[in-house]
């Protein structure tokens, strides 16, 4: 079954407003996906809506072939998708070896389909193995949101949605990540990410979705899109380098 | 079962009303502006109780005299009470609050069966004088309440809408964060919700005195009663709760008159109508969801 | 703190059981050799211990009920009636089933309210619930109530027997549940619940099934207790108390924990008897409300929490030395 992830003129609500307004993407199998567009744009409400903690006004996802809308976000990580979140979310009592744990256990350990046995496995990739028995309260940025990308990766996914995983790091830290999701696409995982840090679509991406007031205002290859003045006055007023493309 | 009567139970049962209207809506107000939800409001109220009742058997005073004198005490214990205990409350997660403030509902019920014993009480009401509408006959105390709770709910909108502390206080309630950066003191917002809060509490206790039998766990029902009309109506909309009152009340007062035996368990027709609506919309009649 | 799993990984029974062959050798050498006392104030322990276990467990998702009533009169109230019809162990099977099931149903349809309106309406359904019992006379007694079955003749040092042996039962649910990953589960779906779904724990099942299991526990509460006196009525059997109590009783030993609901257990009773005997029969109860503000504001973790971190305070110096 092709590893399609296709969202069909897809709406959002909240209250009066329209977070994702007929929305439709087919996003190609195996590839890394950028989606970018300004703040408030419905970038992070997409991903909601796509792993079913937002409930969808109209419209249908399926992945894979099999419909999304109305499951619960538990089984859609278990059919496959798997997330991170913009702020990471740190439970206190736990260290990184019972969050990872945590995680493979109860996907099913899917995480064997792409090569991790164990927690210890997981870590090791992400060059986290030294800190498996810290506790989540004493890890800084960059390694709550390499914990958000072991997190993932130990639900076996077969695409990964990361949501501004650079927001915050500094230039070797964002270095580090852009290595690390490169390694973790050679696993066979899809990725899709949403990002700022224009570089990083450049140098990662196959594919590039611009997204701005819950619409897609256009797509294609990320050299192309970010050229384009009409993707560039979206920005306008927003701190964002097109310089480096 | 004539028209007479059916009328009869009406009227009673709106005036009536008044009672947990006030309640209600003083809830409502502390738990829009401040959020914590304290079980120990209903505590309020039996003290108020307590203290018209102790003010007219030992000085003759007239329930309408002691209502505003409840008004201020209770609305002092209230602040107090909130600067001792309740703000430190206001840290711990939200759960904990709900126990805490239900552990300091046990504390105050159990004082006031030491302090005051358990024996029931109940207030002589022969100073306040029964009217009749036509065949309709309304008892002075029932008067009582009606007006009394007609009053409070005028000067709590007057309070919430027209005085600078009501502005700070709906500020609060809407926008926390917002209020602050305005200059808003938000923790005095807080300590001024209580204490109208407690005020009006103390209010509804003389309403009370007047209508039912005083004891120490009279807070405890009538408390929760309260506090499903709140949730259940919508949280911190104050016509909100007077509709949920007026509904529990009908509801109750039919129950009671029409139903043999209906007295000893229409107290629980207002508890299951309270606890249907939460479950089929959580956020309540008049709620919105925040 | 999370217990970590030590480098020698028993399983959970095996690391249990000998909580268990105290509670059992204390227990049983009280009801059949104590004061009768103190064998009366053992049974009361007992049943309320089995409650706060019931509470517990529940809590540990995040639902923290008020309610805890309702379901203990449930179950008093379907075992005493079907036992006409069903015998004892019929009545006990099919009733405590009939509970869980209402429970389930129940967790189910309040899965969409948090917090205070859970609280609320856990609440309202336990006070509700007598009206049920009066309205339905015929079936239950109505307000003159219900005579269920009463064990061993009322021999109450049998009956203490009895009820241990139960205690000992939830213990081992209990504990059943607080292995270390469904542990960390219920602590995720507590406190982080949108990380617990992307784990893929399966959050809305876990709460329904644990609010099952809670009901049902609560249930076998109001059995036991039937069968102690032998009478039930609607304000004994949804009494408030039967919700108030196991709750001050797991937050004083310790929440989040099987041997704390015991040690709350007894230390609240104990607190109970000293304030009965200084302050006298009315209001002394109060120290129930002091000991929830106390725990709650200084003491979060409580009795036990208080030992665990003595004892690696101990521990600690010791190492030093």
């Amino acid at each position: 079954m092709e590893e399609e992830l296709v969202i069909q003129n897809v709406s959002v609500h909240f209250g009066g407003l329209k977070a994702l307004d007929n929305i439709s993407i087919t996003c190609p199998p195996k590839k890394i996906i950028g989606l970018i567009g300004p703040n408030g744009a419905g970038k992070t409400t997409l991903v909601s809506a796509i792993t079913g903690f937002a409930t969808l006004a109209s419209g249908e996802i399926s992945f894979r072939g099999k419909k999304l809308s109305g499951l619960s976000p538990n089984l859609i990580t278990k059919c496959g998708i798997a997330r991170t979140f913009q702020i990471p979310i740190i439970p206190k009592k736990l260290n990184v070896r019972e969050i990872l744990d945590t995680a493979m256990a109860y996907t099913e350990h899917h995480a064997k389909g792409i090569g991790f046995a164990s927690p210890e496995g997981v870590a090791s990739f992400c060059r986290m193995t030294q800190l498996l028995d810290t506790e989540c309260r004493s890890l800084n940025l960059p390694q709550l949101k390499r914990l958000e990308l072991a997190r993932v990766l130990a639900c076996g996914p077969r695409i990964i949605l990361i949501d501004e995983v650079m927001a915050g790091l500094g230039i070797q830290d964002t270095q580090d990540t852009l290595v690390l999701l490169q390694e973790i696409y050679k696993l066979s995982v899809g990725i899709l990410v949403i990002e700022h840090v224009m570089s990083v679509i450049t140098t990662l991406c196959d594919y590039v979705f611009v997204m701005s007031n819950g619409k897609l205002l256009t797509e294609g290859v990320p050299k192309e899109v970010l050229r384009s003045p009409e993707v560039q006055k979206v920005y306008l007023g927003e701190d964002i380098s097109f310089d480096d493309i | 079962m004539t028209a007479t009567t059916v009328i009869q139970s009406i009227v009673l049962s709106i005036l009536v009303a008044g009672l947990i209207a006030t309640i209600a809506s003083g809830i409502s107000l502390v738990l829009g502006v401040t959020r914590i939800v304290n079980f120990a409001h209903g505590e309020f109220v039996m003290l108020g109780a307590y203290l018209t009742y102790w003010l007219y058997v030992l000085y003759g005073i007239s329930p309408y005299v002691s209502a505003l004198i409840s008004f201020v005490a209770i609305g002092f214990l209230s602040y107090i009470v909130f600067r001792v205990f309740l703000y430190r409350v206001l840290q711990a997660e939200h759960h904990n609050q709900l126990l805490a403030t239900f552990g300091l509902s046990i504390l105050l019920t159990n004082l006031a069966m030491l302090i005051f014993t358990p024996n029931l009480r109940s207030m002589s009401v022969e100073m306040l004088p029964t009217y009749k509408i036509g065949a309709i006959i309304i008892p002075g105390n029932f008067l009582f309440v009606g007006i009394m709770g007609m009053v409070c709910y005028l000067l709590l909108i007057y309070l919430v809408s027209r005085t600078s502390y009501g502005m700070m206080m709906r500020m609060t309630s809407s926008h926390s964060e917002l209020a602050q950066y305005s200059g808003v003191n938000v923790f005095r917002a807080y300590g001024l919700s209580f204490v109208i809060g407690g005020a009006f509490a103390g209010a509804a206790g003389s309403m009370l005195a007047v209508l039912f039998y005083i004891h120490p766990s009279v807070g405890l029902e009538l408390g929760i009663k309260s506090f499903a009309v709140v949730v259940a109506s919508g949280i911190g909309s104050i016509p909100g709760a007077i509709l949920g009152a007026l509904i529990v009340s009908l509801a109750e007062g039919m129950v009671s008159t029409f139903l043999p035996s209906g007295a000893s368990w229409a107290y629980g027709v207002g508890f299951l109508i309270l606890m249907f609506i939460l479950i089929f919309k959580p956020t309540g009649i008049l709620g919105k969801k925040h | 703190m999370m217990e970590r799993q030590s480098v020698l990984q028993m399983g959970w029974l095996a690391r249990s059981w000998v909580s268990y062959l105290i509670v059992l050798l204390c227990g049983g050498l009280l009801a059949l050799y104590g004061d009768p006392f103190y064998v009366q104030i053992t049974l009361g322990i007992t049943i309320l211990t089995i409650l706060a276990i019931s509470w517990d467990i529940l809590a540990r998702t995040g639902q923290i009920s008020f309610g805890t009533a309702a379901f203990f009169g449930i179950g008093a109230y379907s075992t005493a009636i079907l036992h006409v019809y069903l015998g004892v162990i019929g009545s006990w099977l099919i009733g405590i089933i009939l509970a869980i099931i209402i429970a389930l149903l129940f967790g189910r349809a309040l899965l969409k309210l948090q917090g205070m309106y859970f609280a609320i309406t856990t609440f309202a359904f336990s006070l509700a619930l007598p009206v049920v019992a009066l309205v339905l006379s015929p079936i239950t007694g109505g307000a003159a109530g219900i005579t269920p079955y009463v064990f061993w003749g009322g021999n109450r040092r049998l009956q203490l027997l009895m009820c241990i042996l139960f205690l000992i039962f939830a213990m081992i649910i209990s504990d059943w549940f607080l292995q270390l990953r469904l542990r960390v589960a219920a602590f995720l779906i507590r406190s982080h619940p949108e990380l617990a779904f992307s784990s893929g724990i399966p959050v809305v099942k876990t709460k329904i099934i644990t609010f099952g299991v809670s009901g049902g526990l609560a249930a076998l509460a109001g059995a036991l207790y039937g069968g102690l006196y032998g009478f039930i009525v609607p304000e004994d059997a949804f009494n408030p108390l039967w919700s108030v109590l196991p709750f001050a009783i797991a937050l004083l030993g310790g929440v989040d924990s099987t041997l704390g609901p015991i040690i709350g257990g007894v230390v609240l009773r104990i607190l109970e008897e000293k304030t009965k005997d200084l302050i006298g029969s009315y209001g002394y109860q109060l120290v129930v409300g002091a000991v929830i503000i106390l725990c709650i504001t200084l003491m979060p973790d409580g009795i036990l929490g208080l030992l665990k971190r003595i004892v690696r305070q101990c521990t600690n110096l010791w190492k030093k030395s």
